[in-house]
């Protein structure tokens, strides 16, 4: 009944990609080579490293919102982590705490976040659009707050490395971030953790009468996409030598965006990781792109409008079928 | 332990007993006060209007609703059953009325949903999942072009099915409750559908079967419990009955 020929292997192969990853996939090679015609900086491999570069951030917080997604929530205070676990981590060292006991509590407070994050949603049953945006005001305005509005420059050597270190000729962000996206797959896809989380978004009574202890998984998905933010958010301190109160606003849509584009739904049930990383890869060549063509910012935002439209029109429709 | 006394005829054969359940959903009493038994290798047809608590005794049992009185028995021995993975662990499977399906996801996922296979390190062991998989569609006589397909793209027929093998081959369970598991069926698919109760039969699994087709239940039922409005009308051997004695007590004429 089931050939395994190597002909039906590859059609099947091909069949996966492109339902599971191949937009994302498509628009990045359609990207790609729109850039290379139109600007001679944009095809190099220094240029290659530095779109990788720039999106390990973004992918930090685009692992999580996936999984979040993944199981049907969101997860609106993701940006707001980012920047509280900086300045938490950098206000530590300037007041004389040793580096990794900084870094540990910076992350560790933003991943406590994402638990309560987890215990609200799992054992009120209040809606994750409305619990995380609680705690997105929380802890941007306790990011404000404690860094008095300002950003807070200077960081140690340790957590620049991090940030802007190279690893055989890799920049060091670029490293983690393979490493923890080779992890959270290994979690969403071969662990028995990913069944349960794609149960609960698809349909979260089901996944009760299937004994799943939906309010464990729940809380788990909340706290590891905390606990990814506050890395992304050690990285960007690292970059940027400095950290920024604000510096993730917004950046929980980006994610969204990211894992829209990478083909997870937003209704649930659907998503990977490898996709994931293809809409994070759309949104940084995007950014470059417009970046090396001299096109401001203010008109990037709306160009990556579009293509969240774009997906999610795109997302909508393919359910209908 | 008294039970075992007041029971001594019957506790060989006495599979599960369910003993003074109550259940309410705020003001509605949906439950009060029904006893059941379910012998060894029995199928027992459980009948009644719509509203009269068939549904909601079958969730009691199956762990996902907690009755608010009463007592379970398993052979004998009291068993407190609080979710629907407890249930799994005695031997309790249940095929819900809605099926309880994953749409988005593929048959593996959805047959081994709460029970995956794994291997060292807590990884999934896809492979024999599929392998599973094949075997259990194999049983249940499906056809399927590709297993990665998404069981909402499944006919009405093949959904029941997974449903149906999720229950009844991934574990070996004693008992299996089945909430109308011929609604929505054509003829043809009801039929391979009764089949499958009668082999289960034969396998020496006990079933409690919710069903409004009473053909259905003449065909495969031997005993009948009707309820009326949350209380046991009566009980019957299908073969000492007819159609008419049952619809009169599932509206409470007799």
């Amino acid at each position: 009944m089931y050939k395994t020929t190597p002909r039906a292997v590859v059609f099947e192969s091909l069949g996966i990609l492109l339902r599971k990853g191949s937009p994302a996939l498509f628009g990045l090679v359609l990207l790609a080579s729109l850039f290379s015609y139109a600007t001679p900086y944009f095809l190099s491999f220094a240029n290659f490293l530095t779109i990788l570069l720039q999106s390990s951030i973004l992918l930090m917080v685009a692992l999580g919102m996936n999984l979040v997604l993944v199981s049907g929530g969101i997860d609106l205070s993701l940006g707001a982590l980012l920047g509280l676990g900086g300045v938490i981590t950098v206000l530590l060292c300037h007041g004389g705490t040793a580096v990794v006991i900084s870094v540990i509590a910076g992350v560790g407070i933003v991943s406590v976040f994402g638990l309560a994050n987890g215990l609200l949603i799992a054992r009120t049953g209040l809606p994750p659009f409305i619990v995380t945006f609680g705690t997105m005001g929380i802890a941007q305005s306790l990011a404000l707050g404690l860094s008095k509005g300002s950003s807070l420059p200077g960081v140690p050597a340790l957590i620049r490395y991090i940030g802007e270190g190279r690893c055989i000729g890799i920049p060091v962000p670029v490293w983690i971030a393979l490493g923890i996206t080779f992890l959270v797959h290994l979690l969403l896809s071969n662990s028995c953790f990913g069944p349960h989380i794609y149960g609960i978004g698809a349909n979260e009574q089901s996944a009760i009468l299937s004994g799943i202890n939906v309010k464990k998984s729940k809380i788990k998905v909340y706290f590891l996409a905390a606990l990814l933010a506050g890395i992304g958010g050690l990285i960007t301190i690292g970059r940027m030598n400095s950290a920024h109160p604000t510096v993730g606003i917004g950046m929980e849509f980006e994610a969204i965006a990211a894992a829209v584009i990478g083909g997870t739904s937003l209704f649930g049930g659907i998503g990977g990781v490898p996709g994931t990383m293809a809409g994070v890869l759309v949104i940084g060549v995007l950014r470059n792109g417009l970046d090396l063509m001299m096109i401001p910012g203010t008109w990037q935002i709306s160009i990556i409008g579009v293509i969240i439209l774009g997906s999610v029109s795109g997302d909508v429709i393919l359910r209908k079928r | 332990m008294g039970n075992r006394v007041d029971h001594v005829g019957d506790v060989k054969n006495c599979l599960l007993e369910v003993r003074g359940i109550k259940k309410r959903f705020g003001g509605i009493l949906a439950l009060e006060d029904v006893s059941l038994k379910l012998l060894g290798t029995e199928v027992l047809a459980l009948l009644g209007d719509n509203g009269a608590g068939k549904s909601t005794l079958i969730k009691v049992i199956s762990g996902a609703h907690q009755p608010d009185q009463g007592e379970i028995y398993l052979w004998g021995k009291k068993v407190v059953i609080t979710n629907p993975q407890t249930a799994k662990n005695l031997g309790i499977e249940t095929v819900y009325q809605d099926l309880a399906l994953f749409g988005v996801l593929d048959i593996p996922t959805n047959l081994f949903m709460g029970r995956e296979i794994t291997k060292h390190f807590g990884l999934l062991n896809k492979k024999r999942m599929k392998v599973e998989t094949e075997s259990a569609l194999q049983n249940l006589k499906i056809k399927l072009q590709s297993l990665t397909e998404r069981v909402k793209n499944l006919s009405g027929g093949q959904q029941h099915a997974v449903a149906i093998g999720r229950a009844v081959y991934l574990s070996k369970p004693k008992i299996i409750l089945m909430d109308e598991p011929t609604a929505g069926l054509g003829a043809k698919e009801s039929e391979k559908v009764l089949e499958l109760i009668k082999e289960l039969r034969d396998q020496e699994i006990s079933i409690i079967l919710i069903s409004h087709n009473l053909e259905h239940v003449f065909e495969v039922a031997d005993r009948a419990v009707v309820l009326f409005s949350g209380t046991v009308a009566g009980e019957k051997q299908m073969k000492q009955t007819s159609r008419t004695e049952l619809v009169q007590m599932m509206l409470g004429i007799v």
